[in-house]
């Protein structure tokens, strides 16, 4: 027995969950934008901090001490020759400072060779031993790199802050049609849910993922291994 | 007598260079040296040193509280601040917290000191 008008309460029903399903996912963007904003002010704040706390300080000694220097190159010239020794230093200091900051803000590597080189220089410096499987990787769009180098980095800290003693990790990339696929797996106790909801790494991954169209998915769970992976899709 | 001067300072590098102008600025020797903004209070209370030369930027109370808090207990101490943010950039408590002067610290240096020391020592005298 047919119900009249049943076909339209289906369809009606069908469009109010649709729109429950966009006023969501809108909601969604909306604290995805704004954990962004929040995350690059904190960035900038943080790269502020670093360049007075570093560089900055090597060269203000740097000044104070050559003008101590110039003062003692005719009263004092071994006093001043010393100087010059911890002058050398402040410079060396102050360069590698600088150097490690532009290295944090955008790795030389990844702009000069791409990916999988970048990849396995950064998990060489690693907290927990880190394998990287990354093959035949053609280059992308600059964003599309920085995001997979950039999450791939972050999830790596987030499973090493959590890891247990002996825990390694993997870093695997690979592109299948129209879609960039990158995973970090940790083999140690894994997150717990409550943890990993907790891990404000795994936000900002997901809000970088989700500001190019991708996503983010994780499984973990006490005692298993954490698999934090992601999708970007590829212009075609 | 030498004029007793204590440095408060949480970087390592501006320590050492001040303890290289302080060496060999004559008439001047360093007494101590803080890392915080608490330890620059304690340490004034044990070796009441004439002159502090405090960075603002240090973790804790920081330098502009610590100076506030050494002005009122040791009002004959001159204290100096530093740091190396444009004199425009300072926070409004920098003017009213006791110091005696601000100092850029790539200015800062054995005439700086001696100039500001006279200054405050005797405010009468020519400059």
């Amino acid at each position: 027995m047919s119900v009249p008008g049943g076909r339209n309460v289906r369809v009606d029903s069908a469009l109010r969950a649709s729109l429950d399903e966009l006023r969501l996912e809108a909601e969604q963007l909306r604290a995805s934008l704004a954990r962004v904003v929040v995350a690059a002010d904190a960035e900038r704040r943080r790269i502020e901090r670093d360049l007075h706390d570093g560089a900055q300080q090597h060269l203000v000694a740097l000044a104070v001490n050559l003008e101590l220097a110039r003062e003692l190159a005719d009263s004092d010239p071994a006093e001043a020759k010393a100087l010059l020794e911890t002058i050398g230093r402040d410079v060396r200091d102050a360069l590698e400072d600088v150097r490690a900051l532009a290295h944090r803000i955008y790795p030389p590597l990844l702009l000069d060779r791409g990916l999988a080189e970048a990849l396995r220089t950064a998990a060489a410096g690693a907290r927990i031993p880190t394998r990287v499987e990354v093959t035949a990787l053609d280059r992308y769009a600059p964003e599309v790199e920085a995001t997979v180098y950039f999450c791939c980095l972050e999830a790596l800290e987030e499973v090493a802050a959590r890891a247990g003693a002996g825990a390694r990790a993997t870093v695997r990339a690979w592109s299948e049609p129209g879609v960039l696929v990158f995973e970090v797996v940790e083999d140690g106790v894994g997150i717990a849910a409550n943890e990993a909801r907790q891990a404000r790494g795994l936000d900002g991954i997901g809000d970088r993922l989700r500001a190019l169209g991708g996503r983010l998915t994780v499984s973990s769970g006490p005692g298993r291994s954490t698999r934090v992976s992601g999708t970007i899709p590829l212009a075609s | 007598m030498k004029v007793r001067v204590l440095v408060a300072d949480d970087q390592a590098p501006f320590r050492r260079a001040a303890r290289s102008v302080l060496g060999a600025a004559s008439g001047f020797e360093l007494v101590g040296e803080a890392t915080s903004g608490e330890h620059a209070v304690t340490l004034v209370d044990s070796l009441l040193p004439d002159v502090v030369l405090m960075d603002i930027g240090m973790a804790g109370i920081g330098g502009i509280e610590a100076a506030r808090s050494i002005a009122g207990t040791h009002p004959e101490t001159m204290i100096v601040l530093l740091s190396t943010y444009r004199e425009e950039d300072l926070p409004g408590n920098a003017r009213t917290c006791g110091a005696a002067a601000y100092v850029h610290k790539s200015d800062f240096g054995g005439q700086v000191l001696r100039e500001l020391w006279v200054g405050w020592r005797y405010p009468d005298s020519a400059r």
